[in-house]
């Protein structure tokens, strides 16, 4: 027997990131983004009851997630006038239709690359949530937030030491986990 | 005799002023250590081409995450609905 507890208090340790990754480069705006994701953990609270559990909790909010940016996405353009964006899903996770309607915009040059990169930091995501949560943590403040040294020291109270410990293992983690397929 | 001896670091340090570079971090002195090393070691040389890959592919991926403020604003948010 398996239960699907849900601990809705770990959630933003857990996925805060990977989901804000996912909706700034759909929304380009800080605050949106912001909002989506905080709709999304309490429409995610509300209906914790559906959760069963075959998914992870992380596609889970995602598809959850997905849908407010479309609902955002309609809003504004329909706001602007625009033809209404058109989404199909096959199924709860196809993230792969959405991408293919955003590539179609041909003023869009640099979409594939786009697509590439975000399928990058997709496999990045992925493997950082193989690592101990503190040890993601401290590798993305230190990449991607650039905090300095004695900045997550502090945070974390550790020494320079133990933090370089900290990131060589992240790394080394994650070179692995990326080689096959992105290194 | 005594600088020589300083300019040959072990896999260790090695290791370290590695990651730090990846970072900007590291002072000239310990990326020339650090080369001088990798012309030597095979087994660093090997770690240095695979972290600096990591380095680049984290940049090109230009990965977002939320910041922190907002994360801890966003917990006591969710954390008071839980405990309603
Ligand atoms: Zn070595």
């Amino acid at each position: 027997m398996t239960n699907h507890i849900i601990d809705a208090t770990k959630w933003v340790d857990r996925y805060s990131d990977y989901l804000y990754n996912y909706t700034i480069v759909r929304v380009n705006e800080h605050e949106v983004a912001q909002d989506l994701i905080s709709e999304t953990f309490f429409a995610g609270l509300k209906s914790s009851k559906n959760f069963k559990g075959e998914a992870s909790e992380r596609t889970w909010l995602i598809s959850i997630l997905k849908r407010k940016i479309i609902d955002h996405y309609r809003k504004t353009n329909s706001n602007k006038g625009k033809a209404e964006v058109r989404m199909q899903y096959s199924s709860e996770d196809a993230e792969g239709d959405w991408l293919e309607e955003r590539v179609q915009d041909p003023f869009d040059k640099t979409a594939e690359d786009t697509i590439e990169n975000e399928e990058l930091g997709g496999a990045i995501y992925d493997c950082l949530d193989k690592l101990p949560v503190k040890q993601a943590s401290i590798f993305k403040m230190k990449t991607i937030d650039n905090f300095d040294t004695e900045a997550i020291c502090n945070e974390y109270n550790i020494t320079p030491s133990n933090l370089w410990v900290i990131i060589h293992r992240a790394r080394t983690s994650l070179s692995s986990c990326l080689e096959e397929n992105w290194l | 005799m005594k600088l020589l001896k300083k300019l040959f670091i072990d896999c260790e340090t090695s290791a370290l002023y590695c990651d730090k570079a990846q970072y900007n971090e590291a002072t000239s002195m310990e990326k020339f250590q650090l080369k001088l090393h990798i012309v030597i070691c095979k087994i660093c040389r090997s770690h240095s081409i695979k972290n600096t890959k990591l380095t680049k592919a984290c940049n090109k991926a230009n990965l977002a995450k939320m910041p922190e403020t907002d994360k801890a604003a966003l917990k006591s948010k969710l954390e008071k609905e839980i405990g309603n």
